[in-house]
């Protein structure tokens, strides 16, 4: 009788657990006002525009940015000449490489992130390691599994490039006469023993006169990154549209499974705590429970991160930034408790389809992949989980994840700065 | 400008010259009416159980995320300014069991009683909890303020 009842039992339970997976939440016909200032706090159309960076002087100049370009897609920037920064953040990819862990010399430990918007940021790395752009520009280049080459070199490069040397002056004044300074051919106080030992043998005012070209070097590719930005979506033209009607259907602009995943993304998922704003981010770091890196240990996050930029010579307070002291309100006023511990930065979603895989090491191959993982909120290596779990069914993610996809779009940048500049390609 | 006018020997730069003094007058003898024009209401305010008022006024109003900016918070008790405490702020979301993301400092006593509080910035949508810490004279007070944005 038992093992009846059991026959019987089971295979509904069964029957009903699909069923309920299967489910997809009825769809109601209009948006509250509550969830339509949600839906357009999230439209490009709502993104100011982008403020000035008063750490870099010529964050917003023309002929900086062009100069930039040229220094962004040139693998001259690398000791072997084989790696240029569009090596890793190809334009193709949304400024990403399609890898798990970024490739330069050999393999890094981080996944790279896009550069779509990321001017917006007041800090880069997923661990918030750096707070500009232009002091972010300059780390890689130096970084022995990244370009590997040395700031005394790239000032060498500047100096030797008459293009170069011609743009540097247009934009930061006088080139100064270092082949008179009888200096090493290569030095860096970050650089491999050879480089470190010729940094050493330089006197003060030397190395200052190069850390300045360096940090300039940097100031250009940050203008040239700062062309670098998102494009409206499909979902942008809904929540225009939405500004007359409060309907949920407008016309075929998304799928009721697109509108349902917008639903929870503001709602029961509360995907929009952290990516919030119209692209989709706060820029802030949040622990979210991702498994470390393989081979790797758990990663401190932003709790080494911001400890690591109050130290940086290129930060905003630094000899090198154009800000005074009370325009570095972020680094004045960061954080630096535990509870950061482990806690990265949040990337934004905009054109996210096109820059998988996922997460600060590359850990999640799919957007459903991400899905489930922020379901279930796993307990953190490090620190706790901020997230909970969510309790949503599978089709629910499948409809968060169809979402997601309706913020892929053409650039808003020109199409010139989308290539390697014509006089650069061989 | 009152000497400046008063010696000139133009008749309307010696009426422009006298407005604005008088203007200035007014200013000095009636400040806290100046500064009512100013000030916008309290963005956030609350009394303590010991009769503590705290209230700030947000130099961003209403208050939004994702933008750095700066509040003025007034103390007072029983009417009087409460002037060289040491004011701490901290703070979080309950919710999602996590701080602030900046840690503001008060930089300046911008008047008895007026604290300037800089490195503010919140970053998530929701419930905020702020705890204020005051101290003065070997006195403690905590005061707490919730609120959404």
């Amino acid at each position: 009788m038992m093992k009846k009842s059991l026959l019987v039992l089971l295979p509904a339970a069964a029957l009903a657990l699909l069923v309920w997976n299967l489910y997809s939440s009825r769809l109601p016909d209009s948006w509250t006002d509550q969830q339509l200032a949600s839906i357009q706090s999230l439209s490009l159309y709502n993104l100011p525009p982008l403020a000035p960076d008063p750490s870099n002087a010529v964050a917003d100049d023309e002929t900086a940015a062009e100069f930039g370009q040229l220094l962004y897609f040139d693998t001259r920037l690398s000791s072997n000449n084989t790696v240029s920064c569009a090596n890793c953040h190809k334009p193709e990819l949304m400024f990403t490489d399609g890898l798990a862990l970024a490739v330069g010399m050999a393999e890094g430990p981080r996944h790279t992130p896009s550069l779509l918007g990321l001017s917006y940021s007041p800090w880069f790395y997923w661990d918030g390691r750096k707070d500009s752009q232009w002091s972010q520009a300059l780390a890689p280049l130096e970084a022995g599994v990244e370009h590997a080459t040395d700031r005394l070199s790239i000032s060498r490069l500047i100096a030797e490039d008459a293009t170069y040397s011609d743009y540097y002056e247009k934009v930061f004044r006088a080139f100064p006469d270092i082949e008179s300074m009888s200096l090493p051919q290569s030095a860096s106080p970050l650089g491999n023993q050879a480089a470190q030992e010729n940094w050493a043998s330089m006197n003060t005012e030397e190395q200052r006169v190069i850390s300045r070209i360096f940090s300039n070097v940097g100031k250009a590719l940050a203008a040239y990154q700062r062309k670098i930005l998102p494009g409206p979506a499909r979902f942008d033209q809904y929540a225009r549209q939405l500004e007359d009607s409060n309907s949920t259907q407008q016309g075929d602009l998304l799928s009721n499974s697109e509108i349902a995943g917008l639903a929870l993304f503001i709602d029961q998922a509360q995907c929009i705590s952290c990516h919030n704003g119209p692209l989709f981010t706060n820029q802030d770091f949040h622990n979210t429970g991702v498994l470390a890196v393989s081979g790797q240990l758990p990663s401190m996050g932003r709790y080494d991160g911001i400890r690591i930029a109050r130290d940086d010579p290129f930060n905003c307070l630094g000899e090198f930034s154009d800000a005074s002291p009370s325009q570095c309100m972020e680094l004045r006023f960061a954080r630096d408790e535990n509870d950061l511990v482990g806690a990265q930065k949040t990337p934004t979603l905009r054109n996210i389809d096109l820059t998988s895989p996922y997460m600060h090491g590359g850990q999640l191959n799919t957007l459903l992949e991400v899905m489930v993982h922020y379901n279930d909120a796993p307990v953190s290596m490090l620190n706790h989980n901020e997230a909970k779990p969510l309790g949503l069914r599978s089709s629910q993610l499948e409809q968060l994840r169809d979402f997601l996809l309706t913020l892929t779009a053409p650039l808003a940048t020109e199409d010139k700065w989308l290539q390697s500049p014509a006089s650069l390609k061989p | 400008m009152h000497t400046i006018a008063s010696y000139s020997s133009d008749r309307r730069k010696l009426l422009s010259g006298l407005f604005i003094n008088s203007l200035l007058c007014l200013l000095l003898v009636f400040p806290n009416t100046a500064k009512a024009a100013e000030d916008q209401q309290a963005t956030l305010f609350v009394t303590t159980a010991s009769g503590m008022i705290l209230e700030v006024f947000s130099e961003l109003d209403p208050l939004q995320i994702n933008i750095m900016h700066s509040w003025r918070v007034r103390l007072s008790k029983s009417g009087s300014p409460l002037s060289g405490a040491s004011v701490t702020m901290s703070g979080g979301m309950p919710d999602h069991d996590h701080g602030l993301p900046t840690r503001a400092v008060v930089t300046e006593e911008l008047e008895p009683g007026l604290y300037l509080l800089e490195g503010i910035r919140f970053h998530m949508p929701g419930r905020w909890q702020l705890v204020f810490s005051i101290e003065k004279d070997d006195n403690s007070e905590q005061a707490a303020i919730d609120f959404s944005l």
